[in-house]
């Protein structure tokens, strides 16, 4: 995988007059690193959903879809 | 089933999942490594302005039974032009083409809307997550069990602990959501009087199991307006709100959020730059972010402000409105203290709906800011 993540946004904001920002990792010593972490994960394990189960919004290259169900266990 | 989704912007794109819920913004050649072919925009220059809102905030309906005193919305009776379902679906129609990835659907209180489920489901067919804030006076289990179409679902409660009438109608619909299986968590205004009581909120949450709690700073905006002054925080209050939740979410393991205006009360603490970009806290990012639309169709910046153009007009406005384009501008043009400040770039000069209120101009720095309190001050001293 190339390319760099340059933002998260973690959960859904409800509230439907202001936005809502997630303030976890900034109280948790190394939440930062789990939260990236769990990103990649997960989007890495979509993009192997994508390939075994037709495309949801774009198809994905086989390649890049091989490349990235690499090192990750995603759920069945 | 894992699913994303993605739209492009200049610096690369924004992908979309729903489980975990998450956006996440990527560079162009972490796009082409998903497989994505050269995009358009990725030829032209990047700002900081996206090629359309990521949320939509969308009052449903202005009817709302329950005349809470602070309503930002000064929510009642229905508004004169009301979207009708099919004007409803034009505009989510709109969105969906544009790219917006969530709709928090509100009013009033959007349950009673009787056509609400109907509008709720469009959404998800048009490929956007709806999610639901609720003063859960209309939550019963039939209507919990409908809920689970959103992504999330927020009950309104400002104090717990008096489990009575309307307080004991919120708390039945918390528990109703958690056991049909829906998300949920609270919207909690902050005002001068539950400021004391906020350790409650998080044991409440933390008995329920909610997703997370979102601290709303109180704005000046519909019947909130009335009483402002005497129930906005002080400038203490201000300062301490942070360490306040911070060592409440660690110490009750439950989620905390603050919405957008709370953003320079947090910069006050001098957090990290470089995590807060990379975790986007956003500060004012009003017309460009988030969009608000009234339940008569009209748009603005945010629900806390107001505007005159239709959502139906929205894909031409994006670029050319001009109230859009001030909101936007803010950081270019910020004057003193907000110019020096560091946190300009994220906070963008706090909340555009209290400077409006509090001094008459949109455009000039939250004046309830502790950098701008402190600067006030310090003036005042060297006179």
């Amino acid at each position: 995988m190339k390319g760099k993540i340059l933002k998260i946004k973690t959960g859904y904001n409800p509230n439907s007059s202001s936005i809502g920002v997630d303030m976890v990792v900034f109280f948790t010593a190394g939440a930062a690193m789990t939260v990236l972490f769990n990103t990649m994960a997960a989007v890495l394990c979509a993009g192997k959903a994508v390939r075994q189960e037709g495309p949801v919004a774009e198809p994905l290259r086989e390649e890049a879809a091989e490349d990235l169900a690499e090192d990750v266990q995603c759920p069945q | 089933m894992p699913a994303m989704k993605h739209r492009f912007e200049a610096f690369g794109g924004v992908l979309a999942l729903e489980d975990p819920p998450m956006l996440v913004h990527v560079d162009q050649e972490f796009m082409r490594s998903l497989g994505h072919a050269h995009s358009p925009l990725w030829d032209r220059p990047q700002s900081g302005t996206l090629s359309a809102p990521l949320e939509v905030h969308f009052s449903v309906t202005n009817a709302c039974s329950q005349n809470c005193g602070h309503c930002y919305m000064d929510s009642g009776t229905p508004e004169a032009g009301e979207l009708s379902a099919e004007e409803f679906r034009n505009g989510v129609d709109l969105l969906a083409e544009m790219g917006v990835f969530h709709l928090a659907l509100g009013g009033g209180e959007a349950l009673e809307r009787p056509d609400f489920f109907e509008l709720a489901a469009y959404v998800r067919r048009r490929g956007m997550v709806p999610n639901l804030t609720t003063n859960g006076s209309r939550i019963t289990a039939e209507i919990a069990e409908k809920c689970r179409l959103f992504g999330q679902v927020n009950v309104s409660i400002d104090r717990v602990g008096d489990h009575r009438g309307e307080s004991a109608q919120r708390v039945l619909a918390v528990d109703l959501l958690r056991a049909a299986g829906v998300k949920v968590g609270v919207n909690c205004v902050v005002s001068r009087e539950n400021f004391d009581h906020l350790e409650a909120m998080f044991g409440f949450a933390k008995e329920r199991g909610l997703t997370d709690v979102e601290f709303l700073r109180l704005k000046p905006a519909g019947r909130a307006r009335s009483d402002y002054y005497q129930r906005r925080l002080t400038a203490a209050q201000h300062r301490e709100f942070y360490p306040l939740i911070r060592d409440l979410s660690r110490r009750y393991q439950v989620a905390a959020k603050i919405d957008c205006s709370f953003v320079p009360m947090f910069c006050w603490h001098r957090p990290d730059k470089q995590l807060m970009e990379q975790f986007s806290v956003y500060g004012c990012e009003a017309g460009n972010v988030l969009l608000g639309v009234r339940s008569d169709g009209r748009f603005a910046g945010c629900s806390f402000l107001t505007g005159e153009e239709s959502i139906l007009d929205l894909p031409a406005l994006w670029s050319r409105s001009a109230h859009l384009k001030a909101l936007r501008g803010f950081p270019e043009s910020a004057p003193e203290p907000c110019r020096s400040c560091a946190y300009l770039d994220i906070c963008k000069g706090g909340c555009r709906a209290v400077s409006g209120f509090v001094l008459g101009d949109f455009n000039a720095p939250d004046p309830e800011c502790p950098f701008v309190v402190a600067q006030s001050l310090a003036k005042e001293r060297n006179r």
